[in-house]
């Protein structure tokens, strides 16, 4: 295996970085879920948790 | 309804989380859920082999990362948003003053391997284990840690969270700007 270590990121970019993505991704959460993606899982719920 | 841990239930919580997870993975909305939908079909299909009291989150992951996988080779698909133009196609816009934080966030990571970025976004923006996240990758330990270290400093270096000097006062100072900038 040829894993070059990255030499490490200060704390505080470290904690900054996680931060950003955390709020990156919370956006992306909050994108409504369309009615074909809550559809599909319709079969599920009829036969009560069976196909 | 009965249970909130019926498979439906856990199925459900997880839509978001693999919409929000696959929009970052492939910059594409409008692929999105076309990928999405494609996965929760095939965990469908295969809900018998899924495990109770396992993780229906990240074993939809899995799913849904090797549907993109296999689409990708079979179509050359690439994964590149270089102008942030992602962003424009959001239902939910980032509010006036974290737009320009989001489109270029957007837009570093896809300048990241597709490898670095999943791994990343797992562990770092959805919160899973190193372990689950080298499971939904199929590889080991070491090897998402590389990749996130990697990705982390490659990350911090497009933001210019970084600087080729050494650990100076002004770097300091920048950084913590940039902490305090972070909503």
């Amino acid at each position: 295996m040829t894993i070059t270590p990255s030499p490490a990121l200060p704390p505080v970019v470290t904690a900054c970085l996680g931060e950003r993505l955390r709020a990156h991704y919370a956006q992306l959460m909050k994108e409504p879920v369309p009615d074909d993606l809550l559809r599909i899982l319709e079969t599920l719920n009829r036969t009560g948790g069976k196909r | 309804m009965s249970v909130d841990l019926s498979p439906r239930q856990e199925m459900l919580d997880a839509i978001p989380h693999l919409r929000a997870f696959a929009i970052s993975l492939t910059g594409d909305i409008t692929y999105v859920d076309d990928l999405v939908q494609t996965s929760l079909m095939r965990g469908l299909e295969y809900l018998g082999k899924f495990q109770p009291g396992t993780s229906m989150q990240a074993w939809l992951f899995t799913i849904l990362r090797n549907q993109f996988y296999t689409e990708r080779r079979c179509k050359g698909r690439e994964v590149e948003d270089p102008e942030g133009a992602m962003a424009g196609h959001l239902a939910v816009m980032p509010g006036q003053g974290a737009r320009l934080d989001f489109t270029d966030m957007q837009s570093a990571l896809a300048k990241l391997s597709v490898e670095q970025r999943e791994a990343l976004l797992l562990v770092a923006a959805e919160g899973v284990s190193y372990e689950e996240a080298a499971q939904i990758c199929g590889t080991n330990l070491g090897t998402i840690k590389s990749r996130i270290n990697r990705a982390r400093t490659r990350l911090a270096e497009l933001l210019d969270l970084t600087s080729d000097e050494d650990l100076g006062p002004d770097r300091l100072v920048r950084a913590s700007l940039y902490l305090h900038a972070c909503p």
